[in-house]
């Protein structure tokens, strides 16, 4: 390349206010062709407003952009997707009554319209299999209901449309934002979706935004720094590291206790929590499996091995397995009100669907964290007592370090890593014998993960047994005393992981393939 | 700075900016007392407006009048509020209204039951309507909207059944003066009641595990389920309170008339509703509150007494009472935690 | 695991269908076993008449449902434009019913622009609006009938082309397939979808949100005042409420039909089971002179049956 290539898309001064609150400001983004840009940043750092932006779903306060050298000012998306731009929403922007294909175009069916606006189905179906068998998602029928695939399903689906749409519009070189695709997609998803990255850069631009900081250093040109909404530091080329980026970001370097694992427990003869025996149907098979009072115990495995069918199964949840039993402290769950019984019986779910599972968006923070334990806060007759509630919240806010304007505030309104910390607190606030926890670092950032690694530590050494599913291949490791591995519905391997001995990820993926 | 092209808002008037984010910090912060002013406001103004036309308006007794007159509306709104605030609807509120009132009646004609008997049978009828209906959408998993518009019109039919197609006449002085009679002072029986149990129901909606588990279903009831609320037992239990609610209203409903007529509580179903999403409920489910009823309430209590009390034309009062509903919920309702508005 | 459960889906759908269909045959073959008059030629003439009306009627709610709102001032607005078209005929002639349409389309745009721009919901905005228009029906009739007093308004709704089919079935025949073209292939019958779906990712998307439900508001105060005019062509006269039965029976309609109430699930096409269930068992039971309240009783049962029968239930995951 000859000279300073010229980017093709630029933000200067990028603002945005949300009822008054500056939640993003002063932000310069420059996105150059053929280039992979990263945005790192804490939860709540303003990193999909400013996405939004450029996506043109918020209008910015401030500020000026240009692409391909003309100024850019797009009202709608529909707009920014005609210019060239799509993106991947982090909170999956699908309709689960429409079909797929009618979710990909959805809001661009003029362009297959005729001159009295009847939509040409078939052109729309045939563009769409043709992208998702690109992306190696061949087993997805264009013409199925979005809403019967599964979370991660939904998530591919979710990023082909972005690529359809690049595609689709006929610019010479779009450009793709990316707002944390890998957080809901396993391992072998992601190879998929990088390769396609790849083989797409040579046309297109990428603005990717992960928590996974691996991913930038594997794919990005360029990182921006954000902090509280400002841009504070900029890495291209050698510079980009794990280490250098976790500095940014936290402010100190990563310790190499990341993991904590000088506090993992040495378990031997620990009485047992929970002990599950032939869970078999619904995508399971014959799991057996005991966890210890004080362990960790880590289930990883592609996605669709069944390992979050066992979570919810181990917590009572529909559609329970009909065979096998779990037993809880000795006494095993009765048949009919499961979900009930485990709950009375000190367990605790975090789940991985966190907007619809987790958090009720409308109720207070307070009113989220004391969901699960009403009892704790009311007085002697019964009733809640909003000061106890009050302080409830207050102390595992501090305790978890929740960024939230105060208990009162309404959880719709939290950063994804910042509500998922609520719904921890809501089991915390319970004090709970038995953890269950489904990948509860997605969507959460360095720092905030660390914490929660932190919190989960202090559960066993307070004797809470902790069953960890997760596709997250360090943290599984990382954390776990014991490691499960499934395949296709059945546990394929078994093995200890002592803090002084864990094994490599190499060992666990060639039991899951 | 040469390429902004945002410039009206960045460089213009960086006082204008300054203002308008006062004003929205402002309202913010004092969103509560805004909007629980707002509605009083609007209450004042009818008044006033009543007040001027027909000084009688603002007399003791037409403000008794007034209270008896929303007492039943009152009530009934009560109880659908806990339905609706589980993003659910009950539509046989006002079926079951009429059923009560007239069997209580025939009840009375008939069988000669006493006083306890009936308040006793009115408001197991009631709940059992309301039973009906959790059974409905609990067992059978229909739509409450579905299920209550079938019952509805069931009801509809027993009631003409029981009846006959006539009016009921019936007489019971004790029945008389709980519906119409005073005990404190001239304050009406029925206002004081209904006023009771408004209050408890609030208290119950706001600081119950019951009224918790309400907002919870209704804003999320997946991660209700998850989090290890009864949602099966706190759905039934909205349904059945509702029910029992609307048996109370009609036992105070006939009581006043000492006459059963056929489709008498019909029209407090879309006023109850009306009078919930005025207090600003939201009809998804999962915010408002109970205590929020009784303003939609009062402002259709005060409407239809005042618009009588005025003399307006009865084609205009009924033209008049649309365009204030639209107008008090345009000032009445928060929207600030409604997701969208269907 | 995932192919089974959704081709299992598919088959119980099937089912429901047929068996619909099969319970329908039966009922419909009872009555006239029960009641010799049903299969007259006269009788079928009533059932096609006033099911065309209804079904008019019945696809303007249908839109509005989809998108998860619901429109009480159909029958309001069905009375008005058919009175309208009662007082204006013997002036203005075949002109009074583009003017009476029109006069529905009006109050059906005031309905979506004060939903949307007054932000209410869209229960009240249409509950206010159906009591200020039936203020206005006794305002124009000052509170009597009129009768349609010109040949070819009437005309337009007994006259037929074939023998059997009267003009209103070839109107309402028209503009269902027209619906049926709308719901399933154009841009706005998915927008309707999306946005009874989620709304908040619609607009995220970059679905016009407020367009579409002024529009879907709009053909419904439309097709509400094409149903009214229809029925007082069809009764020769108009009275002050004549209307107000279709509100409910809009909603039955639709919902029979198996669109869900919460919006977001279902389609246009399905609408005209309803209507035919509701309009078919009404004259059946009318034929078979079972007393008033039996009627209303088997009425309410036959909704909740009829909704039982043709939902999918299975796939809401949260009834409410
Ligand atoms: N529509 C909104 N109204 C009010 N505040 C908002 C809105 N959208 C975002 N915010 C606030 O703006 C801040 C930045 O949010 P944003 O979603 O951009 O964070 P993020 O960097 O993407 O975080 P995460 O990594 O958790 O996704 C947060 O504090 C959030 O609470
Ligand atoms: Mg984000």
């Amino acid at each position: 390349m000859s000279g300073v290539p010229t980017p093709i898309y630029t933000m200067r001064n990028g603002s945005k206010r949300f009822n008054g609150i500056c939640v993003v400001e002063g932000i310069d983004l420059d996105v150059f062709p053929n280039e992979i840009v990263g945005i790192a940043g804490e939860n709540g750092a303003g990193k999909s407003t400013t996405l939004k932006m450029i996506a043109g779903i918020h209008t910015p306060n401030a500020g000026s952009m240009r692409l391909f050298g003309k100024s850019f000012t797009p009202t709608s998306y529909t707009e920014a997707v005609e210019a060239g731009i799509s993106m991947v929403f982090q909170e999956q922007a699908l309709i689960p009554s429409l079909a797929v294909y009618e979710n990909i175009f959805l809001s661009l069916e003029a362009n297959f319209a005729n001159r009295i606006g009847i939509v040409d189905r078939r052109a729309m179906i045939a563009v769409s299999e043709r992208h998702l068998k690109d992306l190696g998602l061949d087993y997805i029928d264009p013409c199925r209901r979005t809403g019967d695939y599964a979370f991660h399903d939904r998530q591919m689906i979710e990023i082909a449309k972005a690529f359809v749409l690049a595609e689709h519009c006929h610019i010479d070189h779009p450009i793709i934002l990316l707002d944390e695709p890998t957080a809901a997609i396993g391992e072998r998803q992601i190879k998929i979706l990088f390769e396609s990255i790849r083989r797409y850069r040579r046309r297109a631009s990428f603005v990717l935004i992960t928590h996974r900081l691996v991913e930038y250093v594997e794919l990005c040109d360029r990182i921006y720094v954000f902090k509280d909404g400002r841009n504070v530091g900029e890495f291209a080329g050698e510079q980009i590291s794990e280490q250098s980026l976790h500095r940014a970001m936290v402010g100190r370097a990563r310790d190499d206790e990341y993991f904590m694992e000088k506090r993992q427990l040495k378990l031997e003869g620990a009485p047992i929590a929970v002990s599950v025996k032939g869970l078999s149907g619904h995508n399971v098979q014959n799991v057996s499996f005991e966890l210890r009072k004080g362990e960790i115990l880590g289930i990883g495995g592609l996605v669709g091995c069944g390992k979050e069918a066992v979570a919810k199964a181990v917590v009572g949840f529909e559609p329970f397995p009909p065979n096998g039993t779990i037993e809880v402290g000795g006494e095993a769950l009765p048949l009919r009100g499961r979900g009930k019984a485990a709950m009375l019986r000190g367990m605790g779910f975090v789940p991985k669907e966190r907007k619809t599972e987790g958090i009720v968006p409308y109720m207070s923070v307070q009113a989220n964290m004391s969901l699960a334990s009403l009892p704790l806060v009311s007085r002697l007759s019964g009733f809640i007592s909003r000061s106890r509630e009050r302080l409830l919240a207050e102390k595992y806010i501090n305790r978890l370090r929740v960024r939230c304007k105060g208990p009162a505030q309404l959880c719709q309104f939290l950063s994804g890593g910042n509500q998922q910390k609520v719904v921890i607190a809501k089991w915390l606030a319970r004090k709970v014998q038995v953890m269950v926890l489904d990948n509860p670092t997605r969507g959460v950032d360095v720092g905030a993960k660390q914490e929660i690694y932190g919190v989960l530590r202090d559960l066993a050494e307070e004797g809470v047994a902790v069953l960890l599913v997760t596709d997250d291949l360090p943290e599984l490791i990382g954390m776990s005393n014991r490691i499960l591995v499934m395949r296709e519905g059945e546990i394929q391997f078994l093995c200890n992981a002592p803090a002084d001995n864990k094994p490599t990820e190499q060992e666990l993926v060639q039991h899951m393939v | 700075m040469s390429n902004t092209w945002y410039e009206p808002q960045t460089t213009g008037s960086t006082a204008g900016v300054e203002a308008k984010v006062q004003i929205a910090q402002f309202y913010n912060r004092h969103r509560p007392i805004i909007n629980a002013i707002g509605p009083l406001l609007l209450l004042m103004a009818m008044a006033a407006v009543f007040a001027s036309i027909n000084p009688r308006f603002l007399s003791w007794i037409n403000l008794f009048n007034l209270m008896r007159q929303s007492s039943i509306l009152l009530i009934v709104s009560t109880g659908i509020t806990f339905v609706i605030l589980m993003g659910a609807l009950d539509l046989s509120v006002g079926a079951i209204v009429t059923l009560v009132a007239i069997s209580s009646a025939v009840l009375i004609r008939d069988f000669d039951v006493g006083a306890a008997g009936i308040a006793v049978a009115a408001a197991g009828i009631g709940a059992l309507c309301g039973l009906v209906n959790a059974a409905l959408v609990l067992r059978l998993r229909l739509p409450s909207f579905v299920a209550t518009l079938g019952t509805m019109t069931i009801l509809g039919g027993v009631s003409t059944w029981i009846s006959g197609g006539a009016n009921v006449f019936f007489q019971s002085p004790n029945l008389t003066w709980i519906g119409s009679g005073s005990v404190i002072g001239r304050i009406p029986n029925s206002g004081v009641f209904a006023l009771l149990i408004f209050v408890v129901a609030s208290f119950v909606g706001a600081r119950s595990h019951f009224g918790r588990a309400l907002f919870a279903i209704g804003g999320g009831g997946l991660t209700a389920r998850l989090s290890g609320i009864d949602v099966l037992r706190t759905k039934a239990a909205a349904f059945v309170v509702s029910g029992m609610l609307c048996g109370v209203a009609g036992l105070l409903l006939v009581a006043r008339t000492s006459t059963g007529t056929s489709r008498m509580g019909d029209d407090l179903l879309l006023q109850a509703i009306a009078a919930v999403v005025m207090g600003g409920t939201a009809l998804s489910g999962g915010s408002g509150g109970v205590h929020r009823t009784l303003t939609g309430v009062l402002v259709i209590a005060v409407l239809q007494n005042g618009l009588n009390i005025a003399g307006v034309h009865t084609y205009l009062q009924i033209m008049v009472t649309g365009l204030i509903v639209v107008l008090s919920v345009t000032i009445t309702l928060d929207r600030s935690r409604l997701a969208s508005i269907k | 695991m995932l192919e089974a459960s959704v081709v299992g889906r598919r088959d119980s759908e099937l089912w429901r269908r047929a068996i619909t269909i099969v319970v329908f045959t039966i009922a419909i073959i009872s009555f006239g076993v029960a009641a010799p008059s049903f299969f007259t030629i006269a009788n079928i003439r009533a059932i096609e008449l006033s099911s065309s009306v209804l079904l008019i009627a019945s696809i303007g709610a249908t839109f509005v449902i989809l998108m998860g709102s619901i429109d009480l001032s159909i029958g309001a607005v069905a009375s008005f434009c058919g009175m309208l078209v009662a007082r204006l005929a013997p002036d203005l002639g075949l002109w009074s019913v583009p003017i009476a349409c029109l006069v529905g389309l009006v109050f059906g745009a005031i309905n979506g622009l004060v939903y949307v721009y007054l932000r209410i919901p869209s229960i009240l905005v249409t509950l206010g609006t159906a009591t200020t228009i039936s203020g206005a029906v006794l305002f124009i009739s000052d509170g009597r009938s009129l009768s349609v007093s010109h040949a070819a308004v009437i005309d337009m709704a007994q006259g037929a082309l074939a023998i059997m089919v009267p003009n209103a079935v070839l109107v309402s025949a028209g503009i269902y397939g027209v619906a049926v073209l709308v719901g399933d292939r154009t841009r706005f019958g998915r927008m309707t979808l999306a946005i009874g779906s989620d709304e908040q990712v619609a607009a995220l998307i970059g679905v016009k949100v407020n367009t579409i439900k002024i529009q879907a508001f709009a053909l419904s105060g439309l097709l509400a005042g094409v149903a009214g005019v229809l029925l007082a062509a069809r009764l020769g006269s108009a009275t002050v409420t004549m209307g107000s039965y279709m509100t409910l029976d809009t909603i039955t309609a639709v919902v029979v039909g198996g669109t869900a109430i919460t919006g977001g699930l279902g389609n246009v096409r399905l609408t005209i089971i309803g209507v035919l269930f509701i309009t078919i068992l009404s004259d059946g039971m009318n034929i078979l002179a079972l007393p008033p309240y039996l009627q209303t009783i088997i009425q309410g049962t036959v909704i909740l049956l009829a909704v039982l029968l043709n939902t999918n239930r299975a796939s809401a995951e949260d009834v409410k």
